[in-house]
C-alpha cells in the first residue's frame, strides 16, 4: 500500500469536510431548537402575538442557521473545488 | 508485522464499532430515560392521586426515548453477526465508522426525547385531565425528534453493509469523514427539538386552547432547527457515494 503524497492530501480533503460540516451542524441545531422553544413558550404566554412571535423565531433561526451555512460552503468546497497540488 | 493482514483489521473494526454504536448510544437514551423518572418523581410528590396516569406518562414516553439506544444496538447487533468479513482496509475503517456515526448520532435523540417526557410527566402532574392531549402532542414531538438519529442510522447502515475492496487511503477519509459528518450533525438538532417540544407541552397545558397553533409552531421550529442535521446527511451521502479513489 504505497501512499503518496497527492492520496494524504485527499484524504485530508475527505475527513476535513466530513469533520467540518458535522462539527458545524451542532451549534445551529442546538440554537434553533432553543429559539423554536421559547418561541412556543411565548405563544402559551400570550397567544395574540402568535405571528409575530413566530416571525421573530424564523428571523433569530435564519440567523443562527449562518454559521452552518458556513461550513456546508467549506465542505463543499472542500470535496470538489480545492485541488491537491 | 507481516502477520497482521487486513482480514485482522476488518474484525478489529467490526468489534470496535460495535462496541461504540450501544455504547455511545446508550448514554443519550440512559440521560433522557433518567431525566422522565425524576420529573414523574417530582409529579407524583406534588399530586399523589394523578400516579397512575403520571407512572403511564412516564413508561410511555420513556419508552420512545429507548428509541435512540434501540438503533444503536440494532447498528451492533448488524456489525458483528451481518457485516461481511471480506474487504479492503476501506471497508475496515467504514466499520468504525458506521459505530462512531450511530453512537454520537443517538446523543442527542436520546437526551431530546428525555426533555419532552419529562415536561409530559411534570404537565399531567399538574393538570391530569389533559392527559390524552398531552401525551399525544408529546408523542408527535418526540417522534420527530427522533429524525436526526434515523438520519445516522441510515449512514451507519450504508457504512457497514456496503463492501469495499480497496486499500485507497483516500476513500479511508472520505468514509471516516463521512461517518462523523452525520455523527455529531444529529447531536445539536436531538438536543434542541427535545427543548422545543418540552415548551410546547408546558404551554399546552398552561392553556389546551392554542393546540392547534402551538403544533403549527412545533411543527415548524423542529423542521427549521433540522436543517443542520440536513447538510450533514448531504455531506455524509457526497462522501459515502463520490467514488474519488
Amino acid at each position: 500500500m504505497a501512499i503518496e503524497g497527492v492520496h494524504l492530501v485527499d484524504m485530508a480533503r475527505y475527513l476535513g469536510a466530513g469533520l467540518c460540516m458535522g462539527m458545524g451542524a451542532l451549534g445551529p441545531g442546538l440554537g434553533e431548537g432553543f429559539a423554536a422553544g421559547k418561541a412556543c413558550e411565548g405563544i402559551a404566554r400570550s397567544p395574540e402575538e402568535a405571528p409575530l412571535l413566530t416571525r421573530t423565531m424564523l428571523v433569530g433561526q435564519a440567523v443562527s442557521e449562518s454559521t452552518g451555512i458556513y461550513s456546508l460552503v467549506i465542505s463543499l468546497l472542500l470535496i470538489f473545488v480545492v485541488g491537491s497540488q | 508485522m507481516e502477520s497482521i493482514t487486513i482480514s485482522d483489521w476488518i474484525y478489529v473494526s467490526k468489534y470496535l464499532g460495535a462496541a461504540l454504536a450501544v455504547g455511545i448510544a446508550a448514554f443519550g437514551s440512559a440521560y433522557g430515560e433518567g431525566y422522565i423518572a425524576m420529573k414523574a418523581s417530582e409529579a407524583i410528590a406534588r399530586q399523589p392521586k394523578a400516579s397512575s396516569e403520571i407512572v403511564r406518562t412516564m413508561l410511555i414516553t420513556q419508552a420512545v426515548a429507548e428509541t435512540a439506544g434501540i438503533f444503536g444496538l440494532l447498528i451492533s447487533i448488524i456489525l458483528l453477526f451481518v457485516a461481511k468479513s471480506e474487504g479492503g482496509m476501506a471497508y475496515a475503517v467504514s466499520l468504525v465508522a458506521a459505530g462512531i456515526c450511530m453512537g454520537v448520532g443517538a446523543i442527542g435523540a436520546g437526551v431530546g426525547s428525555g426533555q419532552a417526557g419529562g415536561a409530559a410527566c411534570e404537565s399531567i402532574g399538574r393538570f391530569p385531565r389533559l392527559s390524552s392531549s398531552v401525551l399525544l402532542t408529546t408523542l408527535v414531538g418526540q417522534a420527530i425528534v427522533q429524525t436526526g438519529c434515523i438520519f445516522a442510522l441510515v449512514i451507519a447502515m450504508l457504512l457497514s453493509l456496503m463492501a469495499r475492496e480497496t486499500n485507497s487511503i483516500v476513500v479511508i477519509g472520505a468514509l471516516l469523514g463521512s461517518g462523523f459528518a452525520m455523527g455529531f450533525g444529529a447531536i445539536g438538532a436531538g438536543v434542541s427539538t427535545g427543548f422545543t417540544a418540552k415548551k410546547a407541552i408546558w404551554g399546552m397545558s398552561r392553556d389546551s386552547r392554542i393546540g392547534g397553533t402551538l403544533t403549527r409552531t412545533i411543527l415548524l421550529g423542529q423542521a427549521v432547527a433540522h436543517a443542520g442535521a440536513i447538510y450533514s446527511l448531504i455531506i455524509a451521502f457526497i462522501l459515502l457515494f463520490g467514488e474519488k479513489g
